[in-house]
């Protein structure tokens, strides 16, 4: 099947992101479009994108003349983002957790015109973010990338600076577990 | 796994497997649109977003920075730790320091305050009197009279001990005699313009009665007025130098009399050291450094400093002496100290108790024991009831 490269797997190895930024500046004119899908993606449909965002930057600004070069800076650029997202995720539950509202987690934003395809969309996306949100964070992301980005394991493990072997013992267990979970969340029929 | 096994297919590409769980999770992931770009107003935003934040760090980073700086200036400022520069301890360290002489002004120039210790206290400015001055004029604040100490003048340190202390005596009588007089002139003097009026130089450092200074009411300078001899290439100078030793000394003078804080005095010590460096009153400095740094109990170096000092002049320096050749003596050098008390005893018709006693340990400790049985037999004839006298029967 002749499909697209995606666009995270473009920037992602851009011959640009080989070398670092020369400067902030640089960095956010070129990457930050990147985050912020990369942010999407990791995080679902409720993150705050732009809070995000703004806070990958103020990370990188503050590091970016401490970056040696010795890895990738769209690796570099991940982890900072991955982290964050998970830092935001975590607030996000706590927060969902005192407020009671569990129904929020997975807000999507309704493109469809008819309600009932929209409602079964809604809870089919709600039910797969609640079954990956079960998931630990490397196996979260892993399976992220490789499902919902279409990168391959090689380009996973380049992204985040790992064994290829690592990055397939990690995705066949993230996709063994997330299908235990969405068994379970299916059969309690809720999303 | 292996390397080489292919990866697996995606959920998303095999709509019909059989496995009801994936082909779910595969619907799940095709309903999943891709992301849209953020706009550029959106980027413009959090760019903003970015710079204010690291602005605002910035910020707190030199607040934290300036909050812990000051708190070490304030810890080091009171532990008296001489660690800080000049221009930072002005800043946490404001002290009142024209209270004390102001205070020692309206006392008079005879009321002293008492030594503590065996080191004699630093002299008074207005020590340095000559009865051709005008030296205080009750209207005006003791730290703003400008006290000149002309180069004919005798020096502090100079001349004969007793002969010294009873003609300052009488300079100081004659000085309070004139301000009295002065004082009671007060309401029939003429009006002067309020400038500097000029006095004559005296023609002679002689001690000459004082009732110059008051009696032509031409010469005579109306109250307030600064009276300021000219006498010397800077009397400008010189004055300022005088009158900022005198409040560095007043300061320290304060701080080991009455707040018992031998640090204190040892740092506003230093601070004039450093300000001044051989001043005029460098005599009364290196006594009450003297006095504070045994105060501290640092013997050893009180005693590095007094080896380094020339203490010629006997009569000004007795106190000094003494202490020197008690320290060398304590320091097992009797042979050095012997050579301190000698002079000491030599110069002065009566006995200095402190002398006479360090000059017959010494003896006896050198093996001298004629010299040290008659120091004893002086010292008992002249100090019969000192309770030392034990000391020396248990020697």
């Amino acid at each position: 099947m002749d499909t697209p490269m995606p666009l995270l797997m473009q920037a992602t190895l851009a011959p640009a992101t080989f070398s670092p930024p020369a400067s902030f500046q640089e960095a956010y004119r070129d990457h930050a479009q990147t985050a912020a899908r990369w942010a999407r993606q990791l995080g679902g449909s409720d993150i705050d994108v732009e809070d995000v965002v703004q806070e990958v930057f103020l990370v990188v600004s503050r590091r970016l003349s401490s970056f040696r070069g010795e890895a990738r800076f769209s690796s570099w650029l991940f982890e900072i983002t991955r982290k964050i997202v998970a830092n935001h995720r975590r607030r996000q539950r706590w927060r969902f957790w005192r407020s009671g509202n569990e129904e929020s987690l997975s807000s999507a934003q309704s493109h469809e015109i008819d309600p009932a395809a929209e409602l079964e969309r809604r809870q089919t996306v709600t039910l797969f973010y609640r079954a990956l949100d079960r998931l630990p964070d490397k196996y979260r992301t892993v399976l992220v990338l490789y499902e919902i980005e279409g990168l391959s394991t090689q380009d996973i493990a380049d992204l985040r600076d790992l064994n290829l072997s690592t990055v397939k013992v990690q995705l066949s267990r993230a996709r063994e577990r997330f299908l235990r979970h969405y068994q379970q969340l299916m059969k309690k029929g809720k999303p | 796994m292996s390397d080489l096994l292919p990866d697996p297919p995606r959920w998303k590409e095999r709509p019909d497997q059989a496995n009801l769980a994936e082909r779910e999770a595969g619907r799940a992931i095709r309903f999943l649109r891709a992301p849209e770009p953020l706009p550029a107003a959106q980027l413009t935003r959090i760019a903003a977003r970015v710079r204010a934040a690291r602005s605002q760090r910035r910020y707190f980073w030199l607040t934290v920075t300036a909050a812990v700086l000051l708190c070490g200036a304030t810890v080091a400022s009171a532990a008296h730790l001489n660690v800080l520069p000049s221009w930072l301890t002005r800043i946490v360290k404001p002290r009142p320091v024209e209270s004390a002489p102001h205070k020692r002004a309206l006392l008079g120039p005879l009321k002293r305050t008492p030594a503590i210790s065996a080191v004699s206290a630093p002299e008074p400015p207005v020590t340095n009197f000559q009865p051709n001055q005008v030296p205080f004029v009750p209207d005006q604040p003791a730290h703003e009279t400008n006290f000149v100490r002309p180069s004919s003048a005798v020096s502090v340190v100079g001349g004969d001990g007793d002969g010294r202390d009873k003609a300052r005596l009488a300079l100081h009588k004659q000085a309070r005699k004139a301000v009295e007089t002065t004082s009671d002139k007060r309401p029939d003097s003429p009006k002067v313009p309020a400038s500097p009026a000029k006095l004559e130089p005296p023609s002679a450092p002689s001690l000459a009665p004082a009732t110059a200074v008051a009696a032509p009411p031409a010469a005579a300078p109306p109250p307030g007025t600064r009276v300021a001899l000219l006498e010397g290439a800077n009397p400008a100078a010189e004055t300022s130098s005088a009158q900022g030793t005198a409040k560095y000394l007043s300061e320290a003078i304060h701080a080991l009399r009455v707040e018992h804080s031998p640090g204190t005095a040892l740092f506003v010590l230093d601070r004039h050291a450093t300000e001044f460096g051989k001043s005029t009153f460098a005599h009364e400095a290196l006594l009450l450094r003297v006095e504070a740094m045994l105060a501290l109990g640092r013997k050893s170096e009180v005693l590095r400093l007094l080896d380094g000092a020339a203490l010629t002049d006997v009569a000004a320096s007795r106190s000094l002496l003494v202490t020197r050749g008690e320290l060398r003596a304590a320091a097992n050098r009797c042979a050095d100290g012997l050579g301190d008390f000698d002079l000491v005893l030599a110069k002065s018709k009566q006995a200095d108790r402190q002398a006479l006693f360090g000059r017959a340990m010494c003896r006896k400790k050198l093996g001298d024991s004629v010299g040290a049985q008659a120091d004893v037999e002086r010292y008992r004839r002249e100090f019969p009831t000192d309770p030392r006298l034990s000391d020396f029967a248990r020697e």
